[in-house]
């Protein structure tokens, strides 16, 4: 197995709290539209693809989501209990060690090791909840033998990570796997993890109201000054342009996310 | 009444002014070549609550997109070791070090239109075979470069980016 720097790149997008099911998640025609916005005339052939797990979330939480319902009687009291707890729920399978998370870090694996053996040089695309994903994987295939050999990306299954309005931030998701990211050892190429957040962003700033978030640093709580860690990790608060929740969807769509993603996937 | 009270609210948590700032010049970049280069930012001011924006993408006609950042130190474009260093040297920049600067305010909010100067510190290293275009971006120079910044306003009731410049087309690589 070896990447092949001549494929064309593939950018895996992994959405996050949803509602709705798979069939639901397209968020991949809006990077594939964003990349093309933001290439100008660069020679670069890429194609774009979506991980979806909503439907692994909805089957799990089915009999709650049954119970749920007959506490909320009326009608309109169990449709927005359902609604509430199909984000609730999302968020708390990922918080907990469950099978259902196990399953969809499995699922994830799977596919981006299919897409290392076709060849294509591999970039991650997270948004939300599906960031705590991303992040768990990429940590493990890192300490698998044989991958992420430091000086020959093409031993690299993913080539870069690219997170939208992650909460990673926050302490509910420093489960002790997540305390640090897996050392590369020595070399010279370097894993870049580029994280942009809005400082209205709830997810992000884990308040409710969008009290603006005031600090810097999110994602770099990671990043050591050992260079044998060998990652580049980069906080970018972005203006999206909108306020609180509508901030936490616009990221897709956002010229200066396409502009870090262009120079990932081009370098 | 209760509709008025409805809509009242949703103005007021999500209706905003959206600003686009963008300027271009055109200067040498890092191999000598006459290029484009467009500087560019966003800021949103809500009606209730404090302003935000950036970070700023400096686009180079032909080479890279480099992001200006707000840090505690200032608006910088911060390097990374094996990508970018100081001109001439052959040791590697230690990670993070300041290879540009927008040296007119301390933070995007504060940053307006009219002249913006922008100074470069570094040169882009050679990339590796995963790299698809020579990496290029303005001659780092002791000098800042100046760009004549617009203003562009909206106002929005849900928030909304107007569109970015196009990346600068190359004509020659």
């Amino acid at each position: 197995m070896s990447v092949d720097p001549q494929k064309p790149r593939k950018i895996l997008c992994v959405h996050g709290v949803q509602m709705g099911n798979d069939a639901d998640q397209q968020q991949h025609k809006e990077i594939s539209d964003l990349i093309d916005s933001r290439l100008g005339n660069i020679p670069l052939t890429f194609e774009t693809e979506m991980y979806r797990y909503e439907n692994i979330n909805d089957a799990a939480q089915k009999r709650y989501k049954q119970l749920l319902k007959l506490v909320a009687q009326t009608p309109a009291g169990g449709i927005v209990a359902d609604k509430a707890f199909d984000l609730v729920a999302d968020v708390v399978t990922a918080m907990l060690d469950t099978s259902t998370a196990a399953k969809i870090r499995a699922g994830l694996r799977a596919r981006i090791l299919e897409i290392f053996d076709e060849g294509n040089p591999c970039y991650l695309v997270a948004h939300s909840l599906g960031t705590i994903y991303a992040f768990d994987v990429i940590n493990a295939l890192m300490r698998e033998e044989g991958l992420f050999l430091r000086d020959s990306r093409r031993t690299w299954p993913l080539q870069g990570l690219v997170t939208l309005g992650s909460p990673i931030g926050l302490p509910m998701f420093s489960g002790s796997e997540r305390k640090k990211v897996t050392k590369l050892g020595p070399g010279t190429k370097w894993f870049r993890w580029l994280n942009y957040w809005d400082r209205t962003d709830p997810v992000v700033s884990g308040n409710i109201f969008g009290k603006p978030v005031r600090s810097f640093g999110i994602a770099e709580k990671y990043q050591l000054a050992d260079p044998n860690q060998g990652w580049v990790i980069r906080d970018r608060a972005v203006d999206t342009g909108r306020l609180w929740l509508l901030a936490h969807t616009a990221y897709w769509s956002h010229p200066i996310v396409g502009d870090g993603i262009v120079d990932m996937i081009t370098n | 009444m209760t509709k008025w009270s409805v809509w009242l609210a949703v103005v007021f948590l999500s209706g905003c002014s959206n600003f686009l700032y963008q300027g271009s010049l055109v200067a040498p970049d890092s191999q000598g070549a006459q290029r484009k280069a467009i500087l560019y930012w966003y800021k949103t001011e809500p009606l209730l609550g404090a302003a935000k924006a950036g970070p700023a993408s400096l686009m180079t006609e032909c080479g890279a997109t480099l992001t200006f950042e707000e840090r505690p130190q200032g608006l910088i474009f911060r390097g990374e070791s094996g990508r970018d260093r100081l001109p001439g040297s052959a040791q590697p920049l230690a990670d993070g070090a300041e290879c540009g600067r927008i040296v007119d305010a301390a933070s995007f909010v504060e940053l307006k239109e009219g002249t913006v100067r922008v100074k470069i510190l570094c040169e882009p290293v050679a990339g590796d075979e995963f790299s698809v275009v020579t990496r290029r971006y303005l001659k780092a120079n002791d000098a800042p470069y100046a760009f004549e910044v617009d203003a562009q306003k909206r106002w929005s009731l849900f928030g909304a980016v107007i569109p970015a410049p196009s990346p600068p087309e190359c004509a020659q690589r």
